[in-house]
């Protein structure tokens, strides 16, 4: 064979070994184990921070019997604490009321049961605002806020599951009637530790799953955050200016919402136009929250520009407002689930008096106020101006 | 000629396979292998008994002029798990195949939480004496066979009386009737038993385990174990819809959710977590696993003799590769990987 033809026959043939490679490597990945899920992924299943109660020596920390009872029984006896055989096997009742609650039995600062003492779980102001003045500090104190204060109301949300909900494009989506208020945004088996920020190889850690899609991760992947409407602005980090500016939630010069879980999906699944939720504590269904129409609150995706913006937000610019920017998802010791700090400022809003909204909106983003009468009484949600 | 050849050859090939494949339990051979006339032999007794895994000749003999009780003849002291046809179910060393059951082996050397503590092998567990996990307290440490143990008719005490017969028993068909006619000898349970006690069991070779859709189903391969741990398969012990109080079993594994993918959606029966079956004489393929159909037992997660891990499991469930802990749980619960 001449040289020539036996590099050209060389050069083919690996051409050839190249596309069976390529076919080869489809293939495996595509004959994967495609249900494998990602509880070793999570926070609960992770080796290093998992779930490991106390005095259950026998077990890895992160293993499924730190929280379930396979029989309410080791050894003859069920181990602390002993509440009997309870559903989903759980060493606790699921839910009880506001603050007696399967999950707080962990996440609380002291008395719970994980190993190595509380679990700290403090505001997102705290996390991802870096407000370090006013927060709070586990999960069960963020859902003990009464008056003035507010929190998330458990048993309005586990009055919804188990009914038909629609999300805000008016997709039907039911959850168990059985399931932990919790487990509506917080998949237990999935969620994952999601403070401090950490965004690598393209994926977000994120501690939220949607209610109508409670099998997946929310915010993980490209396209499940912030920065999917090419219009949001993180606000400043507490305490961060324009001479220093630094952004939520990580408190760096990321601004552009690549790091943040679409919240407003997220949220929306329940507070849209479609869901009409009551609130026990305000006696009244909640107002409808239009983040996606052309008639819909003017803090969202349609609605035109900013008035009077204070940094990091500019002039004749339209802003698609992430729901965690002003509210707590949890509880907050201001009215509304309102956070203590928003857009870098401390924020007090103890009651609905116009004081307490010029705090809110003139203290936070907008550097005008009209004195024609209480803000509220014309800007709140569902209004488009 | 070609064809009566053709036939005569497969007559003579199904004869062959008849005779060298055990299709059923009913025991063959000398009767000198399991039976002493005089429990004599040159002026010692032939009788003896296990005590703590050891043989103690005994000048008592046993009733049906056995030469020795269950443990006696399903013991060995090498580790091989099938003896000249003989199941063992406790080897001395550390076996080579364990059979479906598993071992009474790993009770004596890994641990009393490896397996059952029967009486002749080893003593009671010293966290449980007599009481069994969500059971009441037996006057007596457990047997293999009676009313204390899990062969045999329960309403009978003395274990060789509970199991008269059953070894001689033509039991091609198995109806629960009698011992000899129930699964495993273990009476009025059903199911389709492994020629070789899954000595080799593969995905298609394998027992298949009687599973039923209720608490109340007596023939369920679950309610016999139920009949001492009966807070783990009851309405007030388990519940009987999900969410369930405990680990739910004689309920169909649902044809939904993380469920419908079991074994990482092969539908392989897995022999670290399998099923039951509503009728094991007539599963279509005994390699695949039918979500909608097929049965959780507890034989899904447990061994019933005794195996290397804890609380008998049929995986390291307590391995501290949280990976490999989970593995078993994971057959089912194929979104907790």
């Amino acid at each position: 064979m001449h040289i020539r033809e036996f590099f050209k026959s060389y050069r083919e043939s690996g051409k050839f070994i190249f596309k069976i490679m390529l076919l080869v490597s489809i293939f495996v990945w595509a004959s994967g184990p495609i249900y494998a899920g990602n509880y070793l992924n999570s926070a609960h299943g992770n080796s290093n921070y998992g779930v490991k109660r106390t005095g259950i020596s026998q077990y890895p920390r992160g293993h499924c019997a730190h929280c379930h009872e396979q029989h309410a029984s080791i050894n003859g006896a069920e181990p602390v604490p002993i509440n009997g055989a309870v559903g989903y096997l759980l060493f606790s009742p699921n839910y009880t009321s506001q603050t007696v609650n399967f999950c707080f039995d962990c996440h609380v600062q002291t008395g719970g049961y994980q190993e190595g003492g509380g679990i700290i779980n403090r505001s997102y102001s705290y996390n991802f605002g870096g407000n370090t003045d006013s927060y709070d500090n586990d999960l069960k104190q963020a859902f003990s806020h009464t008056a003035p204060g507010s929190s998330h109301n458990l048993n309005d949300i586990k009055k919804i599951l188990g009914t038909t909900m629609y999300d805000a494009n008016g997709h039907e989506w039911s959850l168990p009637k059985t399931l932990n208020p919790c487990d509506a945004c917080h998949n237990p088996h999935i969620v994952q530790r999601n403070y401090p920020v950490s965004n690598a190889d393209g994926k977000l850690k994120t501690a939220v799953t949607r209610p109508s899609n409670p099998n997946q991760l929310w915010g993980d992947d490209e396209g499940e955050r912030m920065n999917r409407y090419g219009d949001y602005q993180a606000p400043y980090w507490y305490g961060s200016d324009t001479d220093d500016p630094k952004f939520e939630p990580a408190g760096d010069e990321v601004q552009d919402g690549s790091n943040l879980p679409d919240f407003v999906r997220l949220c929306t699944d329940c507070h849209n136009g479609y869901n009409q939720i009551w609130s026990s504590r305000l006696g009244r269904y909640l107002l409808p929250i239009k983040w996606f129409s052309n008639n819909g609150d003017i803090h969202g995706v349609k609605r035109g520009f900013i008035k009077r913006p204070r940094p990091p937000y500019s002039y004749q610019q339209h802003y698609t407002l992430s729901c965690t920017d002003c509210h707590e998802p949890h509880g907050s010791s201001n009215i509304f689930l309102l956070r203590t700090s928003i857009n870098g400022k401390s924020i007090s809003v103890s009651n609905t008096d116009d004081e307490s909204w010029r705090n809110f909106c003139y203290g936070a983003c907008h550097n005008y106020k009209h004195n024609k009468r209480n803000c509220f009484e014309c800007h709140h949600h569902n209004k488009k101006f | 000629m070609r064809v009566r050849r053709l036939v005569f050859g497969n007559i003579v090939v199904v004869c062959l396979l008849c005779v060298c494949m055990p299709l059923h339990a009913e025991v063959t051979g000398e009767c000198s292998n399991c039976h002493t006339m005089h429990n004599s032999q040159g002026g010692q007794p032939m009788a003896y008994h296990l005590v703590n895994g050891q043989p103690v000749a005994s000048s008592t003999p046993n009733p049906m002029l056995l030469v020795c009780d269950c443990i006696g003849c399903h013991t060995s002291d090498g580790t091989n798990t099938i003896v000249n046809g003989v199941p063992i179910v406790y080897n001395m060393v550390s076996p080579n195949k364990p059979l479906a059951g598993g071992n009474f082996y790993y009770v004596i050397n890994n641990g009393n939480n490896r397996g059952h503590n029967v009486f002749g092998i080893s003593g009671p567990d010293p966290n449980l004496g007599n009481t069994p996990p969500g059971g009441t307290s037996m006057s007596s440490q457990l047997r293999c066979a009676g009313k204390y143990g899990c062969h045999g008719d329960r309403t009978i005490v003395n274990q060789f009386l509970a199991m008269k017969g059953a070894h001689h028993t033509h039991d091609v068909v198995l109806d629960g009737s009698t011992v000899g006619k129930s699964y495993r000898f273990l009476k009025g349970v059903l199911g389709k038993e492994e020629p070789h006690w899954e000595h080799d069991a593969t995905s298609s070779v394998h027992n298949e385990y009687q599973g039923a859709t209720d608490f109340s189903t007596s023939t369920s391969i679950s309610s016999l174990c139920a009949q001492c741990h009966g807070n783990f398969h009851s309405s007030t012990g388990v519940g009987d819809n999900s969410p369930w109080f405990r680990h739910p079993t004689d309920i169909i594994l649902p044809n939904k959710g993380e469920y419908q993918h079991y074994n990482d959606d092969t539908l392989d029966y897995s022999l670290i977590a399998p099923v039951a079956r509503l009728d094991p004489n007539s599963v279509a393929d005994p390699s695949k696993v039918v979500p909608g159909q097929d049965v959780v037992m507890c034989l899904s997660c447990h061994r019933a003799h005794g195996s290397p891990y804890y609380k008998m499991l049929r995986w390291d469930y307590t391995n501290y590769d949280l990976d490999k802990a989970l593995s078993g749980c994971s057959v089912c619960h194929t979104n907790k990987q």
